[in-house]
């Protein structure tokens, strides 16, 4: 984690976490909202949820179990995002 | 010396392995004994007497630890190497997870720690999942992306629910490994 590190949109971010894991292509960037649920609407399983994990690394953060427990939607994980790359 | 091995660590970010304690039998019985891991786990619908289980729970087993949060002993999980071949170099390996966590991802921690256990102690050429159609579907989502890839498909090969399904043979190569595991590794790496 990096003080002053650049903070990605959440247009930005769910569109790189889109082209990262491979979550449908364009199509999917249209429908991914705050309000879009993990495991509902796109369908991550664990594997996802471990390669998210990856993705999140890759941009800088680091998540313990007791904050992705918590994680439902995609506004969730930004605030979360937003939050870490910045502390 | 700069070439001396280092230590394996069995501890991810938020999982730690350890060794099966005498203690833990109860609560890996009711994990496995839950309807919807024994339908899916190395039991395959076999309810063991817990005084058989004891003994089935190492049979073919080469190594297995017990699953855990880092600051926690109780088991959430269990993950087993098991039909070692020496000739051949590959090994089979299951993983078990209480359902309150599967869904997360981050138990799955202790699957890169194991995984990456297994090839530092022996040089496997190969670990090898099968995946009922049915279930563990991550499994075969990995296959897809950058660790496991499927090798074979026994069709029709399983009973289950008043139908036969297809069991899928997945393998993770050492070269693939060594390849992909620096980024699994470095995400999970304790803080």
């Amino acid at each position: 984690m990096t003080r002053n590190a650049h903070v990605l949109s959440f247009s930005e971010f769910s569109q790189r976490l889109v082209l990262e894991m491979e979550l449908g292509g364009p199509p999917s960037v249209k429908a991914l909202e705050p309000s879009t649920s993990l495991h509902l609407d796109l369908g991550l399983d664990s594997a996802d949820m471990l390669e998210l994990l990856v993705v999140l690394d890759e941009f800088g953060v680091a998540m313990d179990e007791s904050v992705l427990s918590r994680i439902e939607t995609m506004g969730d994980l930004y605030d979360v995002y937003a939050f870490l790359v910045t502390e | 010396m700069s070439d001396e091995p280092k230590d394996v660590p069995l501890l991810s970010r938020n999982t730690r392995l350890r060794p099966v304690r005498l203690s833990d039998y109860e609560s890996l019985f009711e994990l496995v004994s839950h309807t919807e891991a024994t339908n899916r786990w190395r039991f395959r619908g076999a309810t063991p007497s817990p005084e058989d289980f004891r003994e089935m729970l190492w049979r073919g087993v080469l190594t297995q630890f017990v699953i855990c949060r880092k600051t926690s002993e109780t088991p959430i999980g269990l993950i087993t190497a098991f039909d070692v071949d020496y000739t051949n170099n590959v090994v089979h390996l299951a993983l078990l997870l209480d359902r309150t966590v599967r869904r997360t991802g981050w138990p799955l921690e202790a699957a890169i720690v194991f995984v990456n256990y297994l090839f530092e102690h022996w040089a496997f050429r190969k670990i090898y999942v099968e995946s009922v159609e049915y279930a563990a579907r991550w499994f075969r989502r990995a296959a897809t992306r950058r660790l496991f890839v499927e090798e074979g498909c026994l069709s029709d090969h399983e009973w289950f629910a008043g139908r036969y399904w297809d069991v899928h043979l997945l393998a993770l190569h050492r070269e693939r490994w060594l390849e992909e595991s620096g980024r699994y590794l470095k995400a999970i790496a304790p803080n």
